[in-house]
């Protein structure tokens, strides 16, 4: 049966005469049977103990150019970097599928309060009133920018017929009826707002609050 | 170029690896022209015509086989016996090479020399018995072939290098790292071997 192919530095080795007997041997047991094998051995022979080349053709500088160009871009990305940029990845690709996922275990800073801090860019917060528990969450999505978007919880009191609206100062930016899921209130800038919950055109709580960049995030 | 230490190899591997822009740079300048001229050496001694570009392509599908798939190959790089970055790096071009000529379908890519041929070897041929010259090309070919696999390695590689790449003695000594004399000795128990199973086939 025949044995595997030497690698590279192997077969190097045996070129170089550096392998004990023993591993010699198994090379050669190798050759006599691979004819792929014995026409490297005998081409790399020649290059590596040959002459050195002088009276060939050197580099030309715009091969080596290119050739660095390659190997840049292609070079190795260190594994923190890469599990990094596939982790962004992942979230991006799950935040688009799904509302506020309330499975997921906040892992950045420490609780205080209400209010929990998921990552750079994300606050997730819980407000309590007469009827209901609401869970905010604000997504910083770009600069200045964020989207908000606020999910009941059904354990207390019925949700049907709530309405959510989002003003800022007098004005209303938008209003939603929770159906159940979430609301949600995209492209909204930074600033001060006022959520309020409404149900059979009574408010039944309102929470003032504003976005801005932290020293978090 | 000085040449480098096998300490200063790893270094420079380590800091591709690590994503190092300017050391890719660095091992690119490095070892640019020790792969240009290895494509170049294999090809001219394969016999097989190329141009500019073809070594261009070339040299560009080393140094992509090096840093892709996140460094992959480089990676398999240890030096565990003294061996130099630079002659790995050398073996690798030779192989690309190689694949590059089968690839082209290109003949003759076993050997330079040209081939022994086995009909004109007499020295197989057992004279008292006249069986040899009595055989047809192809049934002589097939017995020798036959025979060379009851050999040990030694003996087959011999056999494969001097009747299918046409070495000389002298070259064969010096592929298996051997004194001229254990080459001839080599050879004479070969052809007493293979004129052995000749002999007890026909």
């Amino acid at each position: 049966m025949k044995t595997a192919c030497p690698n590279e530095e192997k077969l190097a080795d045996y070129v170089e005469d550096r392998l004990v007997e023993e591993d010699r041997l198994h090379i050669e047991t190798h050759l006599s049977d691979c004819d792929r094998c014995l026409t490297e051995f005998l081409a790399a022979k020649s290059c590596v103990r040959g002459s050195d080349g002088s009276e060939l053709e050197s580099v030309p500088d715009h091969v080596t150019r290119e050739a660095i160009r390659l190997a840049i871009s292609n070079r190795p990305i260190p594994l923190k970097e890469r599990f990094k940029r596939s982790a962004q990845r992942l979230y991006g690709k799950i935040s688009d599928q799904f509302p506020i996922n309330l499975w997921r275990e906040p892992s950045l800073a420490p609780i205080r309060g209400s209010q929990e801090m998921l990552s750079e860019s994300i606050v997730r917060l819980k407000k309590t009133f007469k009827e209901i528990d609401a869970e905010i969450e604000i997504e910083k999505t770009k600069e200045q920018v964020a989207n908000i978007r606020v999910r009941i919880n059904k354990g207390k009191r019925r949700t049907n017929g709530l309405r959510v609206t989002l003003e800022r100062g007098e004005r209303e930016i938008s209003s939603e009826l929770y159906n159940g899921g979430y609301v949600s209130f995209e492209n909204i800038r930074f600033g001060h707002y006022t959520l309020t919950f409404i149900r059979d055109n009574l408010a039944i709580g309102s929470y003032h609050f504003e976005i801005k960049e932290s020293s978090n995030g | 170029m000085a040449k480098k230490t096998q300490e200063e190899d790893f270094e420079l591997i380590a800091k591709c690896l690590a994503g190092d822009a300017r050391a890719a740079e660095t091992f690119v300048r490095r070892y640019s022209d020790i792969i240009y001229r290895s494509l170049q050496h294999t090809l001219i001694e394969k016999h097989i015509p190329f141009t500019r570009e073809d070594l261009k392509d070339l040299h560009n599908t080393v140094f992509l086989q090096l840093f892709d798939n996140n460094g992959r190959k480089l990676r398999q790089f240890k030096g565990k016996n003294g061996c130099s970055l630079a002659t790995w790096i050398k073996i690798i071009s030779v192989r690309s090479t190689l694949n590059f000529i089968r690839k082209k379908g290109h003949d003759g890519i076993t050997g330079r020399k040209q081939q022994v041929s086995i009909e004109d070897y007499q020295e197989f041929a057992d004279e008292k018995e006249g069986t040899w010259t009595l055989l047809e090309r192809s049934e002589k070919e097939r017995l020798l072939r036959n025979g060379t696999d009851l050999l040990s390695a030694r003996y087959k590689l011999f056999f494969k290098l001097h009747f299918d790449h046409g070495l000389t003695i002298a070259e064969i000594a010096d592929a298996l790292q051997l004194s001229i004399q254990n080459a001839y000795t080599l050879k004479h128990r070969l052809i007493q071997k293979l004129k052995s199973h000749i002999i007890s086939v026909t």
